[in-house]
């Protein structure tokens, strides 16, 4: 589904990332852990398009999408949450969602007024959908509210959602979890479990070991820039790089557990 | 109803098209359009050039509207990078040059002198009836301007185009291209202000680069945020607004007794203070743009 | 040849303190002010009055850039840091409205005729082949002067290193203790002085009317932008560049590409020249010709 070669990338005179190679097979779902300033960020962006790679080819679903504009990965299937969900201020969730959705004759100058006909059906269609998902994400008290009023965890589930209705076959997720209260860290795993038996695959960048444990089949590694472990979640603690990379030289591994409530 | 409240009307319908124009690109787009003023005077031009070839109105307004359209386009694709405030000066400078071009290249264009139309819209008619005729069509053209910027905006089009003013990364990551979106919406708000222009042309049966002045955009800018920037009803009232108080500056300029020079300076100083207050205490303008509701029939 | 290079330095000392005092304080405020070309205006003005008062000519220009700087600092205050609170495009088309006021103030108080300095009759001197007049040499000095002045406070001194700290970090800065409003009055006053010293010098040299901050707009904002706004030096570099290009397009000959003895571009198509240097600028260079991107820490 998704392969990197050699990618490298540097800002000026900072190697942010080295040689990283990642493979991502169809509905697996793959975390890419590593501490700040790893580039797990730039790595993402760089997959999405948003950023142009120092060197280094990607190629999603059988094609080279190296130097592709972003916009262009997005219609091909492949979406990307953010960090910081960043959302509208002057539209309602509602909206959002229904922006997400592709609608070519809706979205078009020319058909806009030629065929009113199409556009109709379109926003119909839509609009069932997007109410479909509203009431998948418990979102519907706060559909009609402005989007950048919502909380941080009901911000990226409105992403998560608009991603899922733009019709992503492969998802992007920075930090999910970030800011988001544990009951919904919970539910999200099934949700994303969700996600995937429909078909999509994800990658997700992540600092929650526990979260990661639970939702993912691989972890990728990320440390300065390499890549430094390739293996299941389980694995990770016993791998001494990856310990020394979170928590320096010399600590000790423990186990983390995601505690069931 | 006087000549004078009907010509007061023409004009406030006209400034109502070009408000609207500016609120597609400015007011639902984000575009900081400086350089309005250039298309509507891409539109009047035409009119009064193809009129003097000898063309009718309908022509004249065409080619007015399909150059505006293309000249905005440019300036979009051109402008695809840049921050919200170099939009403003970048537009401003085109414009200018647009001015200065016109100014001086007076063997097609008439110069400082500009040019005058000489086909009348409605050659049939004489005195009241012209004039109610040309309110009838400013007023047609404006609520015909207003249905397809409604449109425009209330269907995916204007979705995206709204995404995209305040969160353009999000709108990439949803597959929008966004040039190509800012591109449509200059190209859109060109030609209805080029209709405006041309409308505007026909009426007065004259133009000359110093209707193109700075200040004639910062006119329709006022109207757009004293109405309520990204809502196109209050793009429509603000234009009323602000010629109404255009005209009551006349009257009170012979009220007050100031001499007919003042009469400049003050319409000026009303604007400028009724722009400024507006944005000081109530920048969203009269009418707000409000967050849309969506039913599953809307 | 020297004509050319003494007609582009009297182009750049038009604009030269205008432009300075506009990208100085851009550093601070982030957003364009359109009303910065107006403060040369209510300079220039302020400094006939004062001349009508019978004051002498150095003392004019001192007491209207002092008054300015005070009006500027008055405004920025008031108006604009109050609008900056909705946003930098909120605070720039609020400018806008700030420069329409001051604008119409000045021409329903001073009237729309063009007025100059009342000075003795100016001596013209030749030099290397050009001419150049005794009060266009004093203009080119004064001005010459004040931006010296400038960036030795902006270099050399305490205050100068407070100014830029807070133009480069403006939270780290007040983390060391720097009080950010205080200097950014000061560079508001400073933007408004050099403004007003840079319009009266204007009517000194030839003449003013209500309309000079209009006028200046956009060669003020051509220049400061190819030069980078925010930077002293780029905006000096701008002034320059802009200056040179606008009289390199109208004294070329372009007879050569059309076989004619003489073809001269029109005298009104320089500041064309000068705006198409803006949009070239904005289009491929937008943070300035001279910027470089590995600066920005």
């Amino acid at each position: 589904m998704l392969k990197t070669e050699a990618i490298s990338k540097h800002f000026g005179g900072l190697e942010v990332l080295k040689n990283v190679a990642l493979e991502v097979g169809q509905g697996e779902i793959v975390g890419l852990l590593g501490p700040n300033g790893s580039g797990k960020t730039t790595l993402l962006n760089i997959l999405s398009g948003f950023l142009k790679a120092s060197g280094g080819r990607v190629s999603y679903d059988g094609r080279d999408i190296t130097g592709m504009e972003p916009h262009r990965i997005g219609r091909l299937g492949m979406r990307r949450t953010f960090q910081l969900p960043r959302m509208p201020a002057r539209m309602s969730c509602a909206e959002v969602l229904l922006t997400s959705v592709q609608q070519p004759a809706g979205g078009g100058l020319i058909s806009l007024f030629a065929r009113p006909g199409a556009v109709h059906a379109e926003e119909r269609e839509a609009r069932r959908r997007v109410f479909e998902m509203i009431e998948r994400l418990s979102l519907g008290p706060v559909a009609d509210r402005s989007a950048a009023a919502l909380s941080g965890g009901q911000q990226k589930l409105l992403a998560l959602g608009a991603a899922v209705l733009g019709g992503a076959k492969l998802l992007l997720l920075d930090e999910p979890t970030a800011g988001v209260n544990p009951a919904l860290r919970l539910s999200l795993v099934d949700t994303l479990h969700e996600i995937r038996r429909q078909g999509v695959t994800l990658v997700v960048v992540e600092h929650d070991m526990g979260f990661i444990g639970k939702l993912c089949d691989r972890c990728v590694v990320l440390d300065r820039g390499t890549l430094i472990a390739n293996c299941k979640p389980s694995e990770l603690l016993d791998n001494s790089e990856v310990v020394e990379a979170y928590l320096g030289r010399g600590a000790r591994p423990r186990t983390v557990a995601l505690e069931n409530r | 109803m006087s000549d004078f409240l009907l010509h007061i009307l023409i004009v406030a319908a006209i400034y109502g098209i070009a408000s609207i124009s500016l609120n597609l690109q400015a007011g639902v787009t984000g575009l900081m359009n400086f350089g309005q003023i250039a298309f509507f005077g891409i539109g009047g031009y035409a009119a009064a050039m193809s009129s003097q070839a000898g063309f009718s109105p309908p022509v004249g307004i065409l080619v007015g509207v399909v150059v505006a359209a293309v000249a905005g386009a440019l300036v979009g694709r051109l402008g695809r990078n840049l921050d919200a405030e170099y939009w403003a000066i970048a537009t401003l400078g085109i414009a200018e040059i647009f001015r200065i071009v016109l100014i001086n290249e007076g063997w097609a264009t008439g110069g400082a002198g500009g040019i005058s139309s000489g086909v009348r819209l409605f050659p049939s008619l004489e005195g009241r009836a012209e004039l109610l005729a040309m309110l009838a069509l400013s007023v047609a053209g404006m609520l015909v301007c207003f249905a397809i910027s409604r449109r425009l905006t209330e269907r995916q089009f204007g979705r995206m185009l709204r995404l995209l003013r305040e969160q353009p990364d999000l709108s990439v990551s949803f597959g929008h291209d966004i040039v190509a979106c800012k591109v449509r919406a200059m190209a859109i708000g060109a030609a209805i202000a080029a209709f405006g222009g041309a409308l505007s042309t026909y009426y007065i049966a004259y133009i000359s680069p110093g209707d193109l002045l700075p200040f004639s955009t910062f006119l329709i800018w006022t109207m757009v945020i004293v109405g309520g920037i990204g809502n196109h009803k209050g793009a429509m009232l603000g234009a009323f607004v602000v010629q109404f108080i255009f005209v009551g500056a006349l009257f009170l300029k012979d009220l007050l007794g100031f001499p007919s020079e003042l009469a400049g300076a003050l319409r000026m100083m009303i604007v400028g203070i009724l722009l400024l207050a507006f944005l000081m205490v109530r920048p969203e303008g009269a009418i707000p743009e409000r967050l849309r509701k969506i039913d599953a029939q809307n | 040849m020297m004509q050319f290079i003494i007609d582009t330095l009297l182009r750049s000392g038009d604009l030269m303190l205008v432009t300075l005092g506009l990208s100085t304080v851009y550093a601070l405020v982030r957003f364009p002010n359109m009303a910065q070309t107006e403060y040369a205006t209510i300079g220039a003005f302020l400094g006939l009055l004062l001349a009508g008062l019978g004051l002498p000519l150095w003392l004019c220009v001192l007491v209207s850039a002092l008054l300015t700087g005070g009006i500027a600092v008055l405004l920025h205050r008031y108006a604009f840091a109050r609008l900056l609170r909705s946003s930098p495009v909120i605070a720039m088309i609020g400018s806008m409205a700030v420069a329409m006021i001051i604008r119409s103030a000045i021409q329903a108080v001073a009237g729309t005729r063009s007025q100059r300095f009342d000075l003795p009759i100016d001596v013209p001197h030749q030099f290397m082949g050009a001419m150049i007049t005794t009060t266009q040499i004093v203009i080119l000095a004064v001005t010459a002067l004040v931006i010296v002045a400038f960036l030795l406070l902006l270099f050399k001194t305490g205050l100068g290193r407070s100014m830029r700290a807070v133009a480069a970090q403006p939270e780290l800065a007040r983390a060391c203790g720097i009080s950010s409003e205080r200097v950014v009055d000061i560079i508001g006053f400073l933007g408004g002085a050099f403004a007003a010293i840079g319009g009266t010098l204007l009517a000194i040299g030839s003449q003013v009317h209500f309309n000079l901050g209009q006028d200046l707009l956009l060669p003020v904002f051509a220049a400061a932008i190819v030069g980078g706004l925010g930077s002293p030096i780029g905006a000096i570099l701008g002034v320059l560049l802009l200056a040179f290009v606008e009289t390199l397009v109208t004294n070329l000959n372009f007879g050569v590409l059309t076989g004619d003895a003489f073809l001269y571009v029109p005298l009104a198509y320089g500041p064309a020249a000068g705006f198409c240097l803006l949009v070239i600028t904005l289009v491929f260079r937008p943070r300035g010709l001279f910027h470089s991107e590995s600066k920005r820490v």
